[in-house]
């Protein structure tokens, strides 16, 4: 009898080490798959490059742990991920990592199909998309760096560029928007585009004060001016929005070194 | 079927993409050539912000950019002949190296059309071309026959002027770099690359082409006299 007892307990015991490990692997998995599933984005406050990523994420509710960088001092995961360039940002997703921003939007918007698309999804239309978001990154955002990076008469002939292809850009919105510019945006209508226009123009205001002179404004570029407005009012915008001091003491900073060169 | 146009130019490499990945595709189009000295009408109001070539015309819609292209053919004929990888992380990889190629073209336009004579090594402007070639072949490349593994794809089109174009370059400045001895297994590719038949059947004729890049040269050169990057 007492036999008898001592095989059923011991069942019993081999039933609850068998339970126990089979929890413990659905643990380590569900870990594995927390960490698989785990989005990193390594960045710079200053960049408008990273703000595009973190507005990606944000619009399309993706949760993300944030790792600030220092260029003067790479982390050894900066130099793993992005051995090529060695900059930021770069989003680490699966444990692999996806760098340059342009990449790393279309990457967010083709993984992340559950939450607001970025891209259109229509091939003209996607056509369309990345051709001005190219045209807003090269030939008006560079163009404005040179602006900041130069002086005299170098200075001013790209001054003449960046208001010429502003223009350029003017016009496009009227067939962007052709019912116009909505007063009020929210998160979930907005795309890349949008994100491009923001994250290079839309403290443009701060960008003027350093620079000296208005280039986005109710005048010269109404159209484009009531779009950046109506864009930095949406909460995930504002929020990412950079603090004015440091703004303008890190532009500062660029401008002079670039100068003393 | 809507009409599918291409207005290119004869020497253009961004031009040769775009036919690359149309005729990979199957896709039948009307090709016009266009006179970059005298620009039709039809381009600038096609491509009216930049008046460049390549330009495809789709049911009357204009799409400009050499890369905006390649991805608008993607996008729209996404049954035969994928030119990206399925998967999104290798997809991600492709238009990496993509813009990489993009981004530093302009260094390698200037080391070999802008400076004036300095034909070895010791020139910052080729050494950068030199590093340039060495990134793609370690880090892209590796030991793959091609970009896109065993088929060509998009990043391969993206590469394919250094299967010829360049040829033509090193020859016009009288330097070797893309050479057995120095890139191995870029310069397999580029050899391979020139055998896929859609590539061997779609290329300019080479003695035109240098003599239509010394010509490109010596206007630059004549524009820029003192240039020294």
């Amino acid at each position: 009898m007492v036999e008898v007892y001592q095989q059923v307990l011991y069942i019993k015991l081999d039933q609850v080490a068998l339970d126990f490990s089979i929890q413990e692997k659905e643990l380590s998995k569900k870990r594995e798959m927390a960490e698989e599933n785990k989005v990193t984005l390594h960045g710079l406050w200053l960049s408008s490059y990273v703000k595009r990523v973190e507005l990606a994420l944000k619009i399309k509710g993706i949760p993300y742990e944030y790792v600030e960088e220092d260029m003067k001092n790479k982390s050894p995961q900066l130099l793993k991920y992005n051995p090529v360039h060695k900059m930021v940002p770069i989003l680490v997703h699966n444990g692999k990592p996806i760098v340059e921003s342009s990449v790393i939007l279309e990457y967010i918007d083709e993984t992340w199909k559950n939450g607001p698309p970025l891209l259109p999804r229509d091939p003209y239309e996607r056509a369309q998309v990345r051709f001005w978001a190219s045209f807003v990154q090269k030939q008006l955002f560079e163009t404005m760096i040179s602006v900041l990076k130069s002086e005299g008469e170098a200075q001013q002939k790209v001054i003449k560029e960046l208001l010429d292809k502003l223009k350029v850009l003017e016009e496009e919105i009227k067939k962007i928007f052709p019912e116009g510019i909505p007063t009020s945006m929210n998160h979930e209508t907005v795309g890349l585009l949008d994100i491009m226009v923001v994250t290079c123009f839309g403290p443009h205001e701060v960008q003027e004060e350093v620079l000296g002179f208005k280039f986005i404004d109710t005048e010269k570029t109404p159209l484009l001016f009531s779009w950046l407005k109506a864009l930095n009012e949406i909460p995930v915008v504002k929020e990412a929005t950079y603090p004015r001091e440091k703004l303008v003491e890190a532009l500062k900073y660029i401008r002079q070194v670039s100068l003393n060169k | 079927m809507e009409e599918v146009t291409l207005l290119g130019f004869w020497p253009s490499p961004y031009s040769h993409r775009v036919i690359w990945a149309l005729k990979l595709k199957g896709v039948k189009y009307e090709y016009i050539e266009e006179d970059l000295g005298n620009k039709s009408d039809m381009l600038l109001q096609y491509n009216p912000v930049y008046k460049k070539i390549p330009v495809l015309v789709h049911g009357g819609r204009p799409i400009a950019e050499s890369f905006v292209i390649l991805q608008y053919i993607e996008d729209t004929w996404p049954h035969t002949y994928p030119l990206l990888p399925k998967n999104a992380h290798e997809r991600a990889l492709a238009r990496f190296w993509i813009k990489f190629g993009e981004d530093k073209g302009y260094i390698i336009f200037s080391a070999f059309f802008l400076v004036s004579e300095e034909k070895d090594l010791g020139d910052a402007g080729m050494k950068e071309v030199l590093e340039f070639l060495k990134i793609l072949e370690e880090h892209a490349l590796g030991d793959k026959k091609f970009f896109g593994g065993d088929k060509i794809g998009m990043v391969d089109i993206a590469y394919g002027w250094l299967s010829y174009f360049f040829k033509g370059m090193e020859e016009m400045r009288g330097v070797k770099l893309l050479e057995p001895s120095t890139l191995p297994r870029l310069h397999a590719w580029a050899e391979n690359f020139k055998q896929v038949s859609v590539i061997k059947d779609n290329l300019p004729d080479y003695t035109k082409l240098l003599v239509h890049l010394k010509s490109v040269r010596e206007k630059m050169t004549a524009q820029n006299p003192t240039s020294k990057k």
